[in-house]
């Protein structure tokens, strides 16, 4: 065991391999969320994951930490409820982006004006993927899905200025960027109120084959040659990922008005 | 001793690629990304050869944990060199 593999301690090994299929971007952000765990030291008594349905969903088991699998869209109340009865706990969310965003909106717009202590990552794999590739809440404008085969005539959700709002911590990143991914998950797991990583990943059979990539290495060079890091910005372009610049917040954890 | 194909030049081997093939799933995310094209995929199997530098990218992106790079020098004594690591 040296440092690069200090994060296993976090798995759950004799469960895998993962249930996803090959070339999934989920393991990849699985494993950042643990070496983010191990870099802050997180006790393992002390740190509990929940989440919701859905392919990013079957994580929560593979983490070698107390965990819920909850309701569908329904992550978000469990881990208040949970922050609420023992103030003590590391409460983090791991889900799909149709179950937080699309399922579950309005918990997660309920829990932004509550302002929980609690983390929220989103594997943003674009797709309700499980289900066969269904158009999401923030599938890109003209993309074909199994549900819009002439290209999605919808803008996606831009919820990046619902956490400006109420200085809620916000963060986009992808599972190309690795180190960028782990620094903020650092940050948002450090950040004291309702926190929120947009982790971009990679489904490559029910959404990349559609869009006309061979390989999921293909859509991680997509992401290396589309996103820009533009960190502690104002806000974030649709090819920009980073951290949301919060304003001060007053000493009780409110923003301050 | 290092082994080497004929038509390639010989490269100092500076890791040793662990490959669990109970939780690789030959995505080839790993072949795609290795900058001296150590690993590849014949017959349905992950295979090394022998040319790791030690850069640790695939381990790094590798989504299923399957790999991991043992740091290697001169001095190390490489045990059961055929079987061991390179796949059969």
């Amino acid at each position: 065991m040296n440092n690069d593999t200090n994060f296993k301690r976090y798995l759950k090994l004799d469960l895998l391999p993962t249930p996803w299929c090959p070339g999934c971007g989920n393991g990849i952000v699985l494993k950042t969320i643990c070496q983010a765990f191990d870099e802050l030291d997180l006790p393992k008594n002390g740190t509990v994951v929940v989440s919701g349905i859905g392919c990013a969903g079957r994580s929560a088991g593979f983490f070698d930490l107390d965990s819920v699998h909850t309701a569908h869209g329904r992550a978000i109340p469990v881990a208040e409820g949970i922050k609420y009865a023992n103030d003590a706990l590391n409460v983090v969310v791991v889900s799909g982006d149709g179950d937080l965003i699309g399922i579950g909106g309005n918990h997660l717009f309920q829990a932004i004006r509550r302002n929980t202590n609690i983390t929220v990552i989103c594997y943003a794999n674009e797709i309700y993927a499980m289900t066969g590739g269904q158009v999401s809440p923030i599938t890109p404008h003209n993309t074909k899905t199994l549900t819009t085969p002439n290209g999605n005539p919808d803008r996606p959700a831009d919820i990046q200025f619902l956490f400006k709002s109420n200085n809620c911590f916000f963060a986009r990143t992808t599972a190309y960027h690795l180190n960028h991914m782990r620094k903020c998950i650092v940050e948002a797991l450090k950040f004291k109120g309702f926190s929120f990583v947009e982790a971009r990943t990679m489904c490559i059979v029910n959404y990349g084959r559609r869009l006309g990539y061979k390989n999921s290495n293909e859509m991680l060079l997509h992401y290396k040659e589309f996103y820009k890091i533009n960190d502690y910005a104002e806000a974030l372009a649709e090819n920009e990922i980073g951290i949301i610049k919060s304003a001060p917040r007053s000493s009780d954890g409110f923003p301050s008005a | 001793m290092i082994k080497t194909a004929p038509d390639e030049k010989p490269r100092k081997r500076k890791g040793i690629v662990h490959i669990n093939h109970e939780y690789c799933k030959r995505c080839s995310i790993c072949v795609n990304f290795c900058p001296v094209k150590n690993l590849e995929i014949r017959g349905q199997k992950l295979i090394e050869l022998e040319r790791c530098t030690a850069c640790k990218i695939c381990q790094r992106y590798c989504p299923d944990i399957a790999i991991e790079i043992e740091e290697i020098d001169d001095k190390t004594v490489i045990s059961g060199e055929s079987s061991h690591h390179n796949g059969g």
